[in-house]
């Protein structure tokens, strides 16, 4: 038999679901532009009638507990793991953005023009070798191209420096990251183990996932009860459950490395573990790109060093004599940091040897010339290239290099927001959807209202009955 | 497919960025002018720039040379066509059989011998051309007790770098050229002698000693005529060469500007339907509609 009050029984229900479908539907429309939100929406169901002897009594709507949020794993894998690649290269492109700007050859003003104008100022010399204008001349060139080197190995040096500050502060990040992660496990173990859902948790772990991806290359994945676990570095747990392990940098050889921290406290150096994000970025163009340059800059200026000075101060067939009649060596140093033009020579430029033999002083130009023509000789690479090919071989690297990580760094971020979309499509909210939901939430609320207003008057006609 | 707010919003932005970053990069060889801005515009191209700058740098470093080379051979030319002159004068006097003013032509004759002299000692530049490589001795000194002119210098060349591997070899040795056939000072001593002892015989015993040393003289300075020859051909063609040289570094580094310009023009409309198009698309809601 009908119930009357099974009647306000089911409008109860049918406004109450309702407006809690107007509520979701408003969170939905209100985290439109948050990002990481998955939508949200709220299962209806037709609650369980009342069956008895005769009849059934329908019981209305009702709304599952757990309330369903839009996600798609897979996607969200991909994006993590295309991350971790956009995260490697954007840390070399910038890094290698900055060495591209030391080279100034664009301009002209670079160590080319600094190494073509020292042989130039030899030929100068070769025309007139006894002459002050030209030897102050040779000085001041030689000059200038010590000083290039210098700059440009320091500037390399201080870029690298720079990287180590970097690693240090993705670590700490990672750390960070890393705790936020073990508390939301936490959370949304507490609140899952009830039957309700930890949507905005979750939601808010996936973020913190996609930023660590970012960072440093994980392996990540879900337990039964709603724990994320993520390991770095070939395995190393760094997230188990409410459990986190840290990573540390500490100097090793001039540059900072990483570690990882077990139970014990003992730190395992996983440097080299790491294959991908920002921190394989950095470290990859610290130790292995950037360091490349700097060994084959040094190897052209200690290259340059010995020639010269082997001409320029000869002691096995004495040749290279200053207009004094003394031998001394050119240059003094041994790599591109540290070398300079003998301060004997800035101090006197007459000690600049142009002449072969003591005997000739001082109209002979032999060794001037001999030094002159060491520009297109071939002294580097096992007598393959001259130094201008070697360093314009070093140019050609370095403008590839970077070139590469443009065109890889432009790739990823093309692959991120393909899956951005594609994570959109299933998570992402649509005004227009929630405003056709809202309208039709609204519509059936009023339904139930007036259901209720008429079994209101039905229940008063019920009473005037009996007065 | 479903299409959120949030991917309509980020896609919009991603294509103007990219547009916009066309654009900039189009700008930017406009307004500095060269088409390769940073090393990774054009890595191989860089490297041939570098190549043809060097090789330019090279090619007007030879010219200096050269011009310091003919500027020595010039002055050279110059000092021995004035000896050959002065022993010109001195045949016709070693020729002349009138036997009157013998003593004032051993006057002419000492004369001329001071002026060789002092010719054989000139400086170009602060250096000694005649000395080898002994550029700060004087080349001929007379010992006046003696009478006797001896040669301080050496035997050693001037030599200039005038192409990739190539020398030039100036003669510059004293005691070759002025004491290289005949002692052009014993034969002007012996001369003056033969004039005031009124010797003809030891006169005319001189000239073909002073046609020698002449002959000699011209002998170099053909020589010399056909390095300066040389010389400028090698300035020439470094010219010409430079010039190709150059047309092909421009080629490489600078920016086309017509082709840049109709990029610019082409890019700019792209941009800007772009951005028609994402306000048409990004306003309109149901909102709007709904009364």
């Amino acid at each position: 038999m009908p119930n009357i009050a099974g009647l306000l029984y089911i409008g109860r229900n049918a406004l109450l679901t309702q407006q809690k479908a107007i509520d979701i539907t408003g969170n939905n429309i209100a985290n439109v532009n948050t990002p990481g939100y998955s939508r949200q929406r709220l299962n209806m169901e037709q609650s369980t009638p009342i069956r008895d002897l005769n009849t059934t009594m329908s019981t209305g709507v009702r709304a599952q507990q757990k309330i369903q949020r839009f996600y798609d794993q897979f996607t969200t894998n991909q994006l993590n793991s295309e991350n971790e690649g956009l995260g490697r290269w954007e840390a070399q492109k910038t890094a290698l953005g900055k060495i591209e700007v030391l080279f100034d050859e664009v301009t002209g003003y670079g160590l080319s023009e600094a190494m073509s104008g020292y042989w130039t100022a030899w030929q100068d010399l070769s025309n007139n070798p006894s002459g002050q204008v030209e030897r102050t001349n040779l000085l001041s060139a030689a000059q200038y191209l010590t000083s290039t080197f210098n700059q440009l190995s320091g500037n390399i040096a201080d870029a690298q420096s720079d990287i180590d500050t970097n690693v240090v502060n993705i670590v700490e990040d990672v750390n960070r990251l890393a705790s936020q992660i073990a508390e939301l496990n936490t959370k949304i173990t507490q609140v899952e183990v009830t039957g309700h859902n930890a949507n905005d948790y979750r939601d808010q772990r996936d973020s913190a996932i996609y930023e660590l991806s970012k960072l440093i290359d994980i392996n990540s994945f879900e337990d039964g009860d709603g724990n994320a676990t993520i390991m770095v570095g070939g395995g190393k747990p760094l997230v188990e459950g409410a459990f986190t392990w840290n990573l540390s940098t500490a100097e090793d050889g001039g540059v900072q490395k990483v570690y990882w921290e077990d139970s014990s406290g003992t730190a395992h150096d996983i440097t080299d573990r790491i294959e991908s994000g920002e921190l394989k970025g950095w470290m990859e163009t610290r130790d292995v790109v950037i360091s490349d340059y700097m060994t084959r800059l040094d190897t052209l200026a200690g290259a340059i060093i010995q020639e010269v000075n082997a001409l320029h101060n000869d002691a096995t067939t004495p040749s290279g004599f200053g207009l004094d009649g003394s031998q001394n060596d050119f240059f003094t140093g041994s790599n591109a940091g540290d070398i300079a033009v003998n301060s004997a020579i800035v101090a006197d430029v007459n000690l600049i040897a142009a002449a072969g033999d003591a005997a000739s002083l001082p109209g002979d130009n032999s060794v001037a010339i001999a030094i002159a023509n060491l520009q297109s000789a071939l002294t580097m690479s096992g007598g393959n290239a001259s130094f201008d090919d070697y360093y314009t071989s070093l140019v050609g690297d370095v403008g590839s290099d970077v070139q590469t990580a443009n065109l890889n760094f432009d790739h990823q971020s093309s692959m991120i927001q393909h899956l951005e979309n594609y994570r959109e499509e299933v998570s992402g909210v649509s005004l227009d959807e929630e405003m056709v939901n809202l309208v039709k939430f609204q519509h059936a609320y009023n339904a139930a209202a007036r259901l209720i207003t008429v079994t209101d008057e039905m229940m008063d006609t019920i009473i005037s009955i009996a007065r | 497919m479903r299409v959120s707010n949030a991917m309509m919003a980020e896609n919009i932005q991603n294509y103007l960025y990219k547009q916009t970053k066309a654009l900039l990069k189009t700008q930017e060889s406009i307004a500095s002018g060269r088409r390769i801005n940073r090393l990774s515009d054009d890595p191989i191209g860089m490297g041939q720039a570098l190549g043809y700058r060097r090789t330019i740098s090279k090619l007007e470093q030879f010219n200096e040379n050269i011009t310091s080379a003919r500027q020595h051979l010039d002055i050279v030319e110059n000092i021995l066509a004035a000896v050959t002159e002065l022993l010109e004068d001195t045949k016709d006097i070693a020729a002349d059989q009138a036997p009157s003013m013998r003593s004032m032509m051993a006057d002419q004759v000492v004369t001329i011998r001071d002026q060789i002299f002092q010719l054989a000692n000139s400086r170009n530049n602060g250096n000694y051309l005649f000395s080898g490589d002994l550029t700060d001795t004087q080349p001929f000194e007379l010992d006046t007790a003696t009478g006797v002119y001896s040669y301080q210098g050496d035997g050693g060349t001037k030599d200039h770098i005038i192409g990739e591997g190539l020398q030039v070899s100036i003669t510059a040795d004293g005691s070759q050229i002025f004491q290289g056939e005949g002692d052009v000072f014993d034969v002007l001593n012996d001369l003056e002698a033969a004039l005031r002892a009124d010797d003809g015989d030891g006169v005319t015993d001189q000239l073909p000693v002073l046609s020698e040393i002449v002959e000699g003289l011209n002998g170099i300075r053909a020589v010399n005529a056909g390095q300066s020859k040389r010389l400028e051909a090698t300035e020439n063609y470094n010219k010409a060469f430079n010039v190709n040289v150059s047309d092909l570094l421009s080629q490489v580094e600078d920016t086309d500007i017509v082709e840049a310009a109709i990029n610019l023009q082409l890019q700019e409309t792209a941009y800007e339907t772009t951005l028609a198009t994402a306000a048409k698309i990004i306003q309109p809601t149901l909102m709007n509609f709904l009364s």
